[in-house]
């Protein structure tokens, strides 16, 4: 249905969706893939769900294969479960396109809302059976839609629907080899004859055909969002009131923290602007926190360093939670003793250099020349690696960033050498050079592929240069031997 | 020139060393030979696995390839080199002692015959050095120099264009003065051109089992690691003139290439062990002969001991009769084993094959030439070519008793198999490069592979050979129709994807194990070439494939497998149970009722006359003669029918065209074949007429038509061959028949003797088939899966035979399937999938000891799993067993679970209910399909047909009655799909019935518009129109496809599908 809802123009064709989840365009490479699902139209072609794709298009060549739509699937089962929500609080969801309601404590004008159910412009089919197990049997036929089932009716079923139990799959084969086509045939055998060849799996099946079992929901409850909101009388155009906000926030958000034993892992911050639009911000703390005031710090921080570029007119608070730490602090010496100083200092260095250059850098990973990686700063600290081994003694100041310069060059278009410094901090003639170093690399991706010839260089004030040729033309001085 | 420039390079890898080298050895002579390099060592890892194409290629283009190998010695890659033959003898048994983990003694490494180089920055001193670390490196240094001598150590200098490589060069020449070292000037390349650094570096990443992003400074820096020029090399090392003489200095002390090999056919031994000389084992062979003519022959003819004499002269000459005596000395074990067995290939040229019993074809009678088995052309200087034995064993466990043998005689370094250089292909290719750029698994599983690879080699070599650039568009074209469902041409990795899935096509992967081939040596194989444990356990490999071995003049017999020498062998002991002194050579070859049932083209299951090609060509053919069944076997195959012979043939035969013999030289080469050039020897015959070709020549010329490596061999013979002719003044059209004559054999052709091996298996699997059918039939299952049809279709046709196949019994079944009596088989525990051989042979044991007496007797004694009863219940191998009747009883008993004697009569009180319904017809064939792949009931067909009666489908018994152009729908099971790469893209399918076998033809079009429902559909209907072929063979000559409404998927059986 997700998949149809997400192709409009299929409506009425016959349609199938396949149960891998691939490319349209090469499905005809993935023939034998078995269907998941097919319409009503592909239904009259005689084809049916579980059949392999090659032989569904022999029947049926029209057939509109689609691939599967689990965010489609997501959003109609949310809109399913707020329909059922106007029946009954009680529901459970059992797979992804099947509700159980419990209906016992729903008034009877209630529960006849459920043939009026009205989802993404389809009236989804229900069955109403004595036990939650006995509906979910009873939806999966057509015979017992919009009915109250009993368990003489499921015997009409076919086996097949046992599918649909958990441990079923298991077991169907085996049923079927025994010549099995009906629930009935199964619900006849004696159950201490069944369990004793089945196991006690099947004892209870037959309990539950028979309707001799009812379980409990397992009820559907959405989890809680922690989400606050303010909006601002006056558009708020400084850091005060903006640190008075957040104070009320905090000291809701961490009552509610506390009375569900969950601490703050990270802290996400909207701010909306005058101008429209918003201003994200999130800060990931070190250690999970609940206190008011140690929320509040790193928050300040961000604070002292924001630059909206317009006023602001309200703002939204949530957080990922998760368990707090449970380390003793008193007893074991820690590694961050102070975490939230810590925090603090990222905060600031972040707001001066910006999102993302705030980390631990660790050794190339490249041969490409200042090829770093940083590691999030928060409280890890990478393993310690081989010592460093420089290639020569000469100690080497080098220029950030490199400094363009005009040099002449030999012809040699391949690996020109330097004949003199034409512009630039130093200037003068090539007295002596060594090299070239050659490197290259990421060749395999033209936006990234990269090619560097080195050359030192000395020139007639006796400095002693680094100089970098990036082809087609360009030449920079990376650093001065000292 | 290339004296002023001193440079040799003697530290290269081949793409041989498996993800450390990105070129073929063949490419790097090529390029070296371009560059003016005289001298270059291959050395690979741990193994001479590149060192022989290298050596051939070098031969080839002028220059010398130097035999090494990288040995891993602590961790560290030590390049080393063999200067003389006795360093190659020890370094080649080193190199086997570290794989097989086995020391044999061997010479001292000091002594000047192996010579150690430093290596590259893997190398067991360059890796210190990079540390800082010189004392350490020293100490390595002087490891070196321990392990190999002093004066045999070389000190290797690399210029890679790095930042500290002047740093570690420094250190390098402080520690060569130290030591008193010579300095050695090199690039250590890893691959030919510096375009094949992206393919090293795609190596590096599957070899550490990363991505190209995120290898990181596992890459090389640049792409300096490639074969350079004497002149770029001396221009890199002109302030260290001493590096580059000493390159110069080191080759001309090396003496040894593998010309120089020195390895010698094995001996034969006598009842003493000792080894026998020449002369003794040629007087031995004389003596063998004799014995064996007295066999063989009724009375000897002073023709055939003419044939004899000059036969053995003529090994003698050749200094063969060890071989000879070795072969039949595993032929000889064999026998006595009862293992059935018979020599192919051109060996049946010889009567002494034929008399040691290596051969079962009377080369005097058959009037075959020993000339194209073996020659006195080739001498030991000129291109060598030793005798190639192929021997056929039954497939299986009795081939593996002889390899045994020859493993157990000979020692694990006496013998081992050829290995097959497994090379990347489409699949493998794409999977490997998609996946070191980052692309995810489902991209390489739904790439399908180029299928045939584009072929260049036009067989008339007026047509220009394609331009590079040609085959760079046709490769383009093909990879980009292939990728157009995959990838958007836009994608930024898409060109780097192209660049290395052609760059790594053809290249070596891994090496496996050669089908059959096996090389002996008596006198230390290890020495000649290094051995290693192949992936099966018990066997050896060397590092190279037949063909370097062959090259190199290490002589090798195929031991090679098939499986209707094993059915047949089945056959013959159940023949010898009436007849005990049965033998198939005293099978009459003019039997008329064989004839007979090859004129009616009633041959499923027999060998090599089966397939539908060769039943539709048998009723036009209508053999009378087993030479024609030789012709037979030969003309239905790709090479003859794409080269158009088939049907000139078939003309001739007929007397509707006379005989061409394309030159009139020719009549008395061609007169049997009908001026056909059939046989790999004719056309040898011919070129030697017409071309003036000498025997090592025309050598060659057979290499070249049976080598699958290469195209260019056999565009510079066929060249050879046309520019004789011209010299000749043959006119043009003789020439162009005469090399069209050559490219079909390039396509896949037979040599006559081998046609008539195979023919005489053919006909003597015809003879049980009409003489012996339960044994016939019974073989085959035996031996499945084997030849064109499945179990089901053999069952099928044994019962239209009238033979009585009983269903699988535990209580009457061996675990083979057996003969009952002359019309009834009774099929084995062996038919039941899952059911395991222990299991199998429980019940045959425990029956035997005493009778089941219920279900609880069998299943407490037998004990089989929980799996395997539910197989046995549902197989209906149960329902002989007292008081359980049919298959669902026994499966609702299996399932309860075994209390041993604790409840034991609560079980018997309930054997006497019904609880589940018998199975019905439907049911039982769905199992027994499910279960054994057939089944002994009903065709499906049958109970189709029973319940579509209105659907008026003719059977295909009825088929052959109906006139040609007649309309008729036909339906059936369908057994077999096939598209041909011989007949353009039309599609055979063979539908079968309760009745028969119906034969469809679909045309090009027409499958394309069918194309689904034919390759889905298990049953299918046709409507078309009768055709009666030349034959009188019927085919429905198909205008639509449909599937059989109403037919159960689970009632069909597997086909075999070509398509």
């Amino acid at each position: 249905m997700a998949a149809l809802r997400a192709c409009p123009e299929a409506r009425g064709k016959p349609c199938a969706v396949l149960e891998a989840d691939v490319d349209p365009e090469a499905i005809i490479e993935k023939v034998k893939l078995p269907l998941q699902a097919v319409n009503d139209a592909a239904r009259e072609t005689g084809i049916g769900p579980g059949w392999p794709l090659n032989r569904a298009l022999v029947r049926c060549p029209d057939l509109k294969v689609l691939t599967p739509d689990p965010a489609g699937e997501a959003q109609l089962l949310r809109e399913m479960i707020a329909q059922a929500e106007s029946i009954t609080p009680d529901l459970e969801v059992a797979c992804k396109d099947t509700l159980l309601l419990d209906l016992s404590r729903t008034s009877s004008r209630h529960a006849a809302h459920l043939g009026e159910l009205e989802v993404a412009d389809i009236w989804p089919l229900h069955a109403r059976a004595a036990t939650p197990d006995l509906a979910r049997l009873a939806v999966r036929h057509e015979d017992c839609h919009e009915r109250l089932v009993t368990s003489r009716d499921i015997a009409r079923l076919p086996l097949e629907l046992l599918h649909f139990l958990p441990g079923g799959d298991e077991f169907l084969p085996l049923l079927k080899d025994w010549g099995l086509s009906k629930l009935g045939d199964f619900m006849q055998l004696s159950r201490q004859e069944l369990t004793a060849r089945l196991g006690p799996q099947s004892g209870a099946w037959h309990d539950l055909l028979h309707a001799k079992t009812c379980r409990l929901l397992r009820l559907h409850r959405p989890p809680e969002s922690m989400e606050q909101t303010m909006d601002f009388e006056e558009p708020v155009t400084a850091t005060e009131p903006l640190v008075f906000a957040f104070k009320r926030l905090l000291h809701v958000l961490s009552a509610r923290l506390a009375a569900r034993y969950v601490a703050v892992k990270t802290l996400r911050i909207v701010f909306h602007l005058e101008r429209g639009g918003v201003f994200l911000r999130e800060i990931r703390l070190p250690e999970p926190r609940v206190e008011e005031g140690e929320l509040l710090r790193p928050i300040q921080v961000l604070l002292d360093s924001l630059k909206t570029g317009s006023n602001v007119v309200g703002l939204t608070l949530d957080v990922e939670t998760t368990l707090p730490t449970a380390a003793q602090r008193d007893w074991f010496i820690r590694q961050l003793p102070q975490p939230e100083r810590w925090t603090d200092t990222l905060a600031q260095l972040e707001g001066l250099l910006g999102t993302g250059k705030v980390g631990i850098p660790v050794p190339p990973v490249s041969h490409r020349p200042d090829d770093f990686k940083l590691l999030p700063a928060d409280g890890h600290t990478p393993s310690p690696q081989g010592g460093f081994f420089p290639s020569n003694s000469m100690p080497l100041r080098r220029f950030r960033p490199a400094a363009p310069v005009m040099v002449a060059a030999d012809a040699d278009p391949r690996q020109p050498r330097p004949l003199a410094l034409l512009t630039g901090p130093c200037r003068g003639q090539v007295m002596e050079t060594r090299g070239p170093f050659l490197h290259s690399g990421h060749w395999w991706d033209p936006e990234a592929a990269w090619r560097r010839i080195e050359w030192d260089v000395r020139l007639a004030g006796d400095q002693l240069l680094r100089l970098a040729f990036t082809p087609p033309d360009r030449w920079v001085i990376d650093g001065l031997y000292q | 020139m290339k004296a002023s420039l001193p440079f040799h390079e003697f530290h290269a890898r081949s793409a041989f060393s498996f993800l450390r080298g990105a070129s073929d050895p063949e490419v790097l002579m090529e390029r070296a030979a371009q560059i003016d390099l005289a001298t270059i060592a291959i050395t690979d890892h741990e193994g001479f696995y590149g060192s022989a194409r290298a050596y051939h290629e070098a031969c080839k283009r002028g220059i010398r390839a130097i035999t090494g190998a990288t040995l891993e010695i602590d961790g560290a890659h030590v390049p080393v080199i063999c200067a003389t033959r006795t360093g190659y003898r020890i370094l080649s048994r080193h190199l086997t002692n570290r794989r097989l983990n086995e020391i044999v003694a061997h010479d001292e490494m000091n002594r000047g015959d192996l010579i150690a180089l430093t290596g590259d920055r893997e190398g067991p001193v360059i890796r210190h050095l990079l540390r800082d670390d010189r004392q350490a490196a020293m100490q390595a240094a002087r490891g070196l120099i321990q392990l190999f001598g002093h004066g045999n150590v070389y000190v290797e200098i690399l210029r890679h264009g790095l930042r500290d490589d002047a740093k570690i060069n420094r250190a390098l020449i402080d520690l060569a003065r130290h030591l008193r070292l010579p300095l050695l000037a090199s690039n250590a390349p890893l691959h030919a051109v510096r375009e094949n650094r992206l393919l090293a570096d795609a190596f590096i990443c599957l070899r550490h089992h990363t991505s190209l992003d995120a290898a990181g400074i596992l890459l090389e820096p640049n792409g300096e690691r490639h074969l350079k020029s004497p002149a770029r090399m001396a221009r890199l090392f002109s302030d260290l003139p001493e590096a580059l003489e000493n390159t110069q200095e080191l080759s001309d002390r090396i003496n040894f290439t593998l010309e120089k090999l020195g390895y010698e056919f094995p001996c034969y031994e006598d009842e003493t062990g000792r080894l026998m000389d020449l002369d003794e084992q040629t007087q031995c062979l004389r003596e063998k002969c004799e014995v064996g003519a007295k066999l063989r022959y009724k009375e000897i003819t002073p023709k055939i001991r003419a044939t004899l004499e000059k036969e053995i002269g003529l090994i003698g000459r050749l200094e063969l009769s060890g071989y000879f005596l070795i072969v039949q000395d595993i032929v000889d074990h064999a026998r006595k084993e009862g293992i059935l067995c018979q020599g192919r290939g051109s060996a049946a040229n010889s009567v002494v094959c034929y008399v040691l019993g290596i051969t079962n074809v009377d080369a005097v009678k058959q009037k075959l030439v020993f000339e194209r088995f073996l020659s006195e052309g080739p001498t030991k200087n000129e291109y060598k070519s030793w005798p190639d034995i192929d021997i056929d064993f039954p497939s299986g466990d009795q081939r593996e008793k002889v390899i045994q043998y020859v493993f157990k005689k000979y020692g694990a370094r006496g013998a081992a198999m050829t290995a097959n250089v497994i090379t990347y292909r489409g699949k493998s290719a794409f999977r490997e490069m998609s996946k070191v750029l980052g692309f995810p698994p489902s991209i390489a599983d739904r790439f399908s592979s180029l299928g045939s690879t584009p072929y260049h080699w036009k067989r008339s070599d007026t047509e220009a050979p394609p331009t590079p650039e040609e085959i760079e568009a046709e490769r383009q074209e093909v990879f980009e129709g292939q990728m157009a469902y995959l990838l958007p041409p836009s994608h930024p990795r898409l060109v780097a994807l192209e660049k290395l899935y052609h760059a790594v096509l053809g290249l070596p992967r891994h090496l496996g194990q050669h089908s059959g081939g096996i090389v002996i040596c008596n006198q230390g194989l290890d020495e000649v070439v290094p051995i290693q444990p192949a992936n099966m356990p018990g066997r050896t490999i060397v590092q190279w494939d037949k063909d370097d071995c062959e090259d190199l003049g290490l002589v090798k017999i195929d031991l090679l497998g098939l499986g209707m020498l094993a059915a047949m062998e089945n056959m013959i002991e159940i023949r010898r149970r009436k007849e005990p002194r049965f033998e198939l050579a005293g099978i009459d070859l003019e039997d008329k009722a064989v004839y007979n049932m090859l004129h009616r083209s009633d041959t499923i299951g027999t060998f090599q006359v089966e397939s539908r090609a060769q039943m539709a060509t048998l009723s036009i053919l209508q053999p009378d003669d087993f030479y024609e069944i030789a012709i037979q076997v030969a003309i239905v195959r790709p090479g003859p029918i794409q080269g158009g012979l088939l049907n000139p043939y078939l003309r001739r035969r007929k007397g509707l065209d006379k005989p061409d013999w394309i030159h009139d030289d020719f009549e008395p080469v061609l007169k049997r074949t009908l001026g056909i050039p059939l046989f790999q020897e004719q056309v040898l015959k011919m070129a030697e007429i017409i071309a003036d070709f000498t025997g090592n020549e025309a050598a060659q010329l057979r290499k070249a038509m049976s080598f699958n490596r290469s195209d260019k061999r056999m565009r510079e013979v066929t060249a050879k061959l046309r520019e004789r002719m011209i010299e000749r003044k043959i006119t043009k059209e003789v020439q162009d028949k005469v090399v069209d004559a050559v490219g079909n054999f390039s396509l896949y052709g037979f040599p006559e003797s081998h046609a008539l091996s195979f023919a005489s298996i053919a006909y003597w699997s015809c003879w049980f088939k009409v003489h012996e059918p339960a044994a016939f039939y019974t073989g085959l299952l035996n031996n499945q899966p084997m030849g064109f049809y499945s179990a089901h279709s053999l069952i099928q046709d044994a019962k239209r035979h009238g033979i009585h196949v009983l269903p699988v019994s535990c209580i009457h079944s061996l675990v083979t399937t057996e003969v009952v009596d002359d019309s009834t088989i009774r099929l084995g525990l062996h038919r039941l999938r899952g059911i395991s051989k222990e299991t199998q042979e429980r019940i045959v044991r425990e029956r035997s000891n005493e009778p089941f007496d219920s279900l609880a007797d069998f299943l407490s004694r037998v004990s089989p799993n929980a799996k395997e009863r539910r197989v046995l219940a549902k197989s209906g191998a149960l329902n002989d067993l007292p008081k359980v009747g049919h298959r669902r009883k026994a499966m609702w008993q299996v399932e309860l679970p075994l209390y041993g004697d604790l409840l034991e009569k609560g079980r018997d009180a309930e054997e006497d209910n019904e609880i589940l319904a018998a199975m019905n017809l439907h049911e039982r064939l769905a199992a027994d399909l499910a279960i054994q792949g057939a089944s002994t009931g009903p065709h499906p067909m049958k109970l189709w047909r029973q319940s579509h009666l209105e659907m008026g489908l003719v059977n295909a018994r009825d088929l052959q009655s109906l006139s040609h152009g007649m309309p008729a729908r036909v339906g059936g099971l369908v057994i077999c799909r096939q598209r041909p790469g011989t007949a353009k893209g039309h599609c055979f399918i063979s539908l079968e019935d309760e009745t028969g076998i119906s034969n469809l033809f679909v045309k090009k079009e027409n499958f394309q518009r069918m194309r689904l429902t034919i390759v889905s559909e298990p049953f299918l209907m046709a409507t078309g129109r009768v055709q009666i072929a030349e034959g009188g063979q019927r085919t429905i000559y198909v205008d639509e496809v449909y599937p059989l409404r109403g037919a159960e998927p689970v009632h069909a059986a597997e086909s075999h599908d070509f398509h």
